[in-house]
């Protein structure tokens, strides 16, 4: 039975102080779904005995059949605190005096890399994250990734170390290696939340402590957990020492000699360390009792312990009376519910301080004094992260965190769409918010009306947003932060119908994926083909498998996944290239040049931008790249869509109305950017120089009509001048194996062209982590290889790194970039065989 | 060499007084050799018109009309779909077609002879179809040969008064009263070129098929380039906030009627629509209209097939933009190239109304609006930077993304000069500076 009611919830959702928004995040596999299932059973609405198999947060069939998390679930539940524990809580914003009930908004994420987008979404709206790391593996890539994000977005971190019935069961650590693992887990975090946040920043201390409480042990499949809180309280009385004191005396460089009742600082011949003694050996004697059938003994300890078994499981022994026992003793859900309640921030603590990451507009208007004080009477500030399916196919529930102001069923709000500026009419709506409800997981609830800080679904805004948008009621709000995400959706498949009569479902399909997931991307190339575009391979099957059952419902016909390439050149031009206007009175000089390693990367992250002040940007461009500060600070434009990594520069000097025809050239470069002369794909990390330039005298000689066409010849000119080369993307690759299979996995990577950059065993375990740069391209079946020359041992993560030259002339026949280059333009309908550099380049 | 023995008699059996000769370029040369030639049956007044103003498939009305002609001769490959009441005859090229080769494929090809087999062909080939029709029709009951709707110098071409005849692309065909077109198969003699895509395109036969003079090949819309490309271009007609319709034939028929409905479509929608005359589309001329975002072409249906790749914009037709924006009309694999067909009383007209559900767009991932005419921005003019206001009404977007924004004073930059001799001459050529 579910032991809160709506109307409890609504209650609480007003006291903004003994609120918790959470999210789960982990690698994959680390046991997110099963831990969450623990607080699930606390809230009574699964079965206790159930938790841990249920995963009730995996809401959809295939998670359930895969064992995978895809998409990330809400859920919203209610637990009352103890008396004892609430004074824990010192802050006077993180509880109201007299509540001792809390609301916790808690999000369950993916761990696959491939979905780490929803990790992002999640993030976006919640203030704290609950960081699940399994013992036996440690800390690994997607942990620190999803833990980076986290930080990034102001997100308070707890740590809660899983799996430790494996630690004990079947790695039969003994305790003081299982210290030391715990040890190297907590200092792991630590020093990626040390390289990503400061102790004085405006989060204040994020370091995870165990003394603090902060940092949780146990097994979610078991449904046991103990945080050394627990543990402080049951010896507190028998030592006389405060909780807190002893709390500190649990943990760490602390040894008891139990002859002379003494504490010391050092580890001595006689004494033990505290956390061995008193913590672990309890619970390796229970398991030592219980898994060799110690029957008599058992019985003693459970008295010792106060555990009383229900007459039902009296009967039970083995791995069953275990779990019965731990999940008695040490009951997971109350162990994460006070960490929760005590070590995350309630949305009046973190939105103080996460207000300014958040808004785009001035930070003293309304808006964003109603989103730092948390202030349910201030305007409606609400973000929508993501998009949630809802039972009637093609609609959506719009999913997001009321930051301020209150959002109720019926009202009239503002929606805004991620490319809405104010004072402008684009991506903004005013329509009727149609109701309010709450997500509890697997289904939901409604309710009338929503105060800020809580986290909650609208319907019937869906349509008029993407994936993403603000809602508010204050007319001068600007847009809250869009997120960036971590990964890039490289892997692309054509789709089409295989009856071609059913197009317009597709298509409407199409769109409906597009808002489903935070990142797909859904296009249409010039070709006419439909695109799907994702993270990696398993992200483009759950999309196409979406696509095909829920979205457009029709039989779908889809090619092998490609990648999209990058045309660029190598070298200079060899020459400076001339073409003239279709009238010839007008005459273009340029050269193609690379640009300095790093350039592109650097304007891809924004650090170099068509926005920033063009001194400054010079005076970086001349330091960094050792480029002409004068000639630096003539950049006309980037490109392709203005943004992209290529400039055009201006170097000429003197030339008579150059600045007319400024606006027709950057034109045809972004023209040019965005198909490049060998198969019509973007450039990247070229620099066109302008030499000279010989214009017509009169105005009507030199129209657009003449040198946008002219240019873009040109630059094609200056492309084929210039050795002309194609790029890929590369997927950095982080595979765990046990140290056998390393041999394995080098194989299969060198027949992949992959190459290994680092190799290491990660300590205190038998397990080894390669890391290594492989070609997206060549990634399509790479986990399923991998696994079969390992016997299964090794699980690849694979995530977008940079874009590197694919060796070979494209311009020579019989290469692979030529090959590639001639497949591209097959594709697109382009004439075969190569561009003439003749039709481009024109003599005086 | 040209025969103009059909021509001559046609002239000779008219009281035309001024009749206009319109030659493509690349017969040009022939002018003097066709005039003095066609002097010998008729005294009337010959004009040669060259360098067309429009395409050279269409008669040049315009040109027509200004030397007060009453009749027109036009040479070469025309598209056949111009109806306007000059008096005109067409002379065909033509080119060598072996017939023998043609009707052993076609035997092979076709093994059922009571299948139902529409016949259409180039106007190159026009010559010879009485003696395919000879060869074939004995054999195959339900073959049918389709007529060209005009008058010219070879058989097989007339205007038929009957109105049974149906009609498409200049080419007539009758039907048995009980059969329908869709079990036809059509077959198309002459290469895979824009003739052959106009008239596919917009045929609902059960299959298509076409002869490129040595084989017999099936054609598969839905592979053709062309018709892929169409569904970008319809999400870049829904994305586009700037059209300009470009009117590039006068003598196709409801020219004026099209374009006030395709106004009226855009006006519903909330595009800005301008309209432009530019004669002969070419790259050159339409880069000069930075600001337009998809160009659509009024003009005959074979022209109306551009490849806009070497455009800066795409060029769509008025069917285009109608299936994008029009909700009553149902998704076809067919299209309208006529546009006429699509105007009221057209045999392909449908209502128009359009909801203003948004949407998402495939090219870009945003979202986009139809109409927005229901929100409200209150204050209409809001702080731009320091000091300065700015009115939201008026959309001045096009010129915002402009760095030239016309004359620049320079004032106090530049030292005074005496005067000095400029440029002298004409554009072509300045004296004072030879190309």
């Amino acid at each position: 039975m579910v032991n809160f009611t709506v109307d409890e919830i609504r209650s609480m959702m007003d006291k903004k102080k003994n609120i918790r928004n959470m999210s789960v995040i982990a690698h994959v596999d680390h046991g997110k779904s099963t831990l969450t299932d623990s607080l699930v059973s606390k809230a009574g609405i699964i079965a206790g005995a159930k938790a841990g198999e249920t995963r009730f947060t995996d809401t959809r069939k295939d998670e359930q059949e895969r064992c995978i998390t895809i998409k990330s679930t809400a859920i919203s539940m209610f637990f009352a605190l103890e008396e004892k524990d609430l004074i824990f809580i010192t802050n006077p914003d993180q509880r109201d005096k007299d509540e001792k009930g809390f609301l916790i908004n808690l999000i369950d994420s993916p761990g696959h890399v491939d979905f780490s987008s929803e990790v992002t979404a999640a993030l976006r709206v919640t203030d704290g994250a609950l960081v699940v790391v399994d013992c036996v593996s440690g800390v690994c890539v997607q942990t620190e990734t999803v833990l980076r994000q986290a930080i990034a977005e102001r997100i308070k971190p707890v740590l809660f170390m899983n799996k430790m019935d494996r630690a004990l069961l079947e790695l039969q650590l003994a305790s003081e290696d299982l210290y030391q693992t715990f040890q190297r887990i907590v200092e792991n975090v630590n020093v990626i939340i040390a390289t990503y946040s400061d102790d004085d920043g405006p989060m204040g201390e994020v370091r995870v402590d165990p003394s603090k409480g902060s940092v949780g042990f146990g097994s979610g499949l078991h449904g046991w957990a103990f945080t050394l809180k627990q543990f402080s309280e049951m010896y507190a009385e028998k030592f006389g020492i405060d909780v807190v004191k002893l709390m500190n005396r649990l943990w760490g460089e602390s040894f008891f000699n139990p002859k002379s009742k003494k504490w010391s600082k050092q580890k001595e011949q006689d004494n033990k360390r505290s956390f061995c003694m008193y913590v672990l050996e309890p619970i390796y004697k229970v398991f030592d009792c219980i898994m060799n059938y110690k029957k008599d003994q058992c019985e003693d300890l459970l008295k010792k312990l106060g555990i009383v078994l229900k007459p039902e499981d009296k009967d039970k022994d083995g791995k069953a009376l275990l779990k019965v026992v731990m999940r008695t003793w040490l009951p997971a859900g109350e162990a994460l519910l006070q960490m929760i309640a005590i070590h995350l921030p309630s949305p009046v603590t973190a939105q103080k301080y996460r207000m300014e990451m958040l808004y785009e507009g001035p930070l003293d208007d309304e808006a964003a004094i109603g989103i730092k004080n948390c202030d349910p009477n201030g305007p409606l500030m609400m973000y929508i992260s993501k998009m949630v399916p809802t039972s009637d196919k093609g609609r959506f529930y719009a999913f997001g965190r009321v930051f301020s102001g209150k959002v109720s069923t019926g009202m009239k709000a503002r929606i805004m769409g991620p490319n809405f500026q104010p004072g402008k009419k684009e991506d903004l709506y005013e329509k009727a918010i149609q109701r309010t409800i709450l997500m509890m997981g697997r289904y939901v609830e409604a309710i009338e009306d929503v105060p800020s800080g809580n986290i909650c679904g609208l319907v019937g805004v869906d349509q008029f947003l993407v994936k993403t948008g603000t809602i508010t009621t204050f007319k001068d709000a600007h847009n809250m932060k869009v997120m960036k995400f971590s990964v890039s959706p490289v892997v692309r498949v054509a789709v089409e119908p295989k009856n071609p009569a059913d197009l317009p479902k597709l298509v409407e399909g199409l769109k409906r994926l597009a808002k489903s997931d935070p990142m797909v991307q859904c296009i249409i190339e010039e070709s006419g083909e439909h695109i799907i575009a994702g993270a990696g391979e398993l992200h483009l099957e759950i999309c196409l498998k979406d696509l095909e059952e829920d979205h457009a419902c029709i039989p779908i016909k889809k090619s092998d996944p490609v990648v999209s390439y990058r045309e660029t050149v190598s070298e200079e031009s060899d020459q400076i290239c001339l073409s003239k206007s279709p009238n010839k009175h007008n005459r273009l000089f340029m050269r193609a040049q690379p640009m300095p390693d790093g350039l592109a990367e650097d304007i891809d992250n924004g650090d170099v931008n068509p926005r920033d002040d063009f001194k400054i940007r010079a005076r970086y461009l001349s330091e960094k790249y050792d480029y002409d500060v004068t000639e630096a600070r003539k950049i006309w434009c980037f490109g392709p869509d203005g943004t992209g990594p290529n400039i055009l520069v201006d170097c000429s000097k003197g030339v008579q109305y150059l600045n007319e025809i400024k606006d027709s050239m950057v034109a045809g470069f972004q023209w040019a950017a965005k198909e490049g002369v060998l198969s019509e794909e973007n450039l990247r990390g070229v620099r066109f120089n302008i030499y000279d330039v010989t214009l017509h005298a009169d105005a009507i000689h030199r129209g657009g009509g003449q040198i946008i066409p002219t240019t873009r010849r040109c630059l094609y000119a200056c492309l084929l001048t210039a050795s002309p080369r194609l790029m890929e993307p590369v997927y950095l690759c982080e595979i765990q194996c046990p140290e056998i299979a390393v041999g394995g996995i080098y194989g299969v990577l060198n027949r992949r062209r992959g190459h290994v950059f680092e190799e290491q065993q990660v300590a205190g375990t038998p397990m080894f982590v390669v890391k290594a740069y492989l070609p997206v391209n060549e990634s399509f079946g790479f986990t399923a290889d991998l696994r079969s020359n390992t016997g299964g041992q090794a699980f690849p993560q694979c995530v977008f790194d940079h874009w590197q030259i694919l060796p070979g002339d494209p311009l020579e026949s019989g290469t692979r970039p030529y090959q590639v280059v001639q497949d591209t333009r097959k594709r697109k309908g382009l004439k075969e065989g190569l561009p003439d550099l003749t039709s481009y380049l024109d003599k005086l | 060499m040209i025969e103009l023995e059909e021509c001559g008699n046609w002239i000779k059996k008219s009281s035309f007084q001024k009749i206009c000769l319109q030659i493509p370029d690349y017969l040009m040369h022939h002018a003097v050799e066709i005039i003095l030639n066609l002097q010998k049956y008729s005294s009337a007044f010959l004009y040669v018109i060259g360098d067309t103003s429009y395409d050279n498939c269409c008669i040049d009305k315009l040109t027509v009309n200004r030397f007060e002609a009453d009749a027109c001769i036009h040479f070469g490959h025309a598209c056949l779909s111009c109806t306007n009441h000059l008096p005109t005859f067409h002379v065909f090229q033509k080119k060598y077609f072996d017939i023998e080769l043609f009707c052993k494929e076609f035997n092979e090809y076709f093994k059922d002879e009571s299948k139902e087999i529409l016949l259409f062909y180039d106007t190159s080939f026009t010559y010879i179809i009485e003696h395919i029709y000879e060869k074939l029709y004995k054999k195959y009951k339900n073959l049918i040969f389709s007529i060209l709707k005009c008058i010219s110098n070879v058989p097989f071409s007339k205007i038929h008064p009957n109105e049974s005849h149906k009609s498409i692309i200049g080419r007539q065909y009758s039907l048995p009263s009980e059969h329908q077109l869709n079990i036809y198969d059509a077959v198309f003699l002459g290469p895979n070129d824009k003739t052959l895509l106009t008239l596919f395109m917009s045929l609902p036969v059960n299959a298509c098929h076409y002869f490129d003079g040595s084989k017999i090949y099936k054609f598969n819309m839905l592979k053709s380039l062309w018709f892929k490309r169409r569904n970008f271009l319809i999400e870049k007609i829904r994305d586009a906030t700037t059209f300009g319709i470009i009117i590039a034939s006068l003598n196709v028929e409801n020219y004026l009627a099209i374009t006030e409905m395709l106004k009226s479509i855009l006006n519903k929608v909330g595009k800005k629509v301008y309209t432009f005359n530019v004669g002969k589309i070419s790259p050159t001329k339409l880069g000069n209209f930075h600001q337009v975002d998809i160009f659509v072409a009024i003009t005959c249906p074979e022209s109306s097939l551009i490849d806009s790749r070497d455009y800066l914009k795409p060029i769509v037709t008025p069917f285009e933009v109608e299936l994008a924006f029009n909700d009553l009309r149902e998704f076809s694999l067919l299209h309208e190239l006529d546009f006429k067909q699509i105007l009221p009383g057209g045999t392909n007209y449908k209502n128009f109304d359009v909801t203003s559900k948004p949407d998402i767009s495939l090219i870009c991932g945003k979202s986009r609006q139809i109409n927005s005419s229901d929100i409200t921005i209150n204050n209409t003019l809001t702080h731009k930077e320091r000091g300065t206001l700015k009115n939201n009404e008026i959309n001045i977007n096009c010129l915002n993304s402009r760095t030239w924004n016309g004359l620049e004073q320079k004032l106090g930059e530049n030292h005074v000069k005496l005067a000095e001799n400029g440029r002298n001459g004409i554009p072509i050529n300045y004296e004072n500076e030879s190309i």
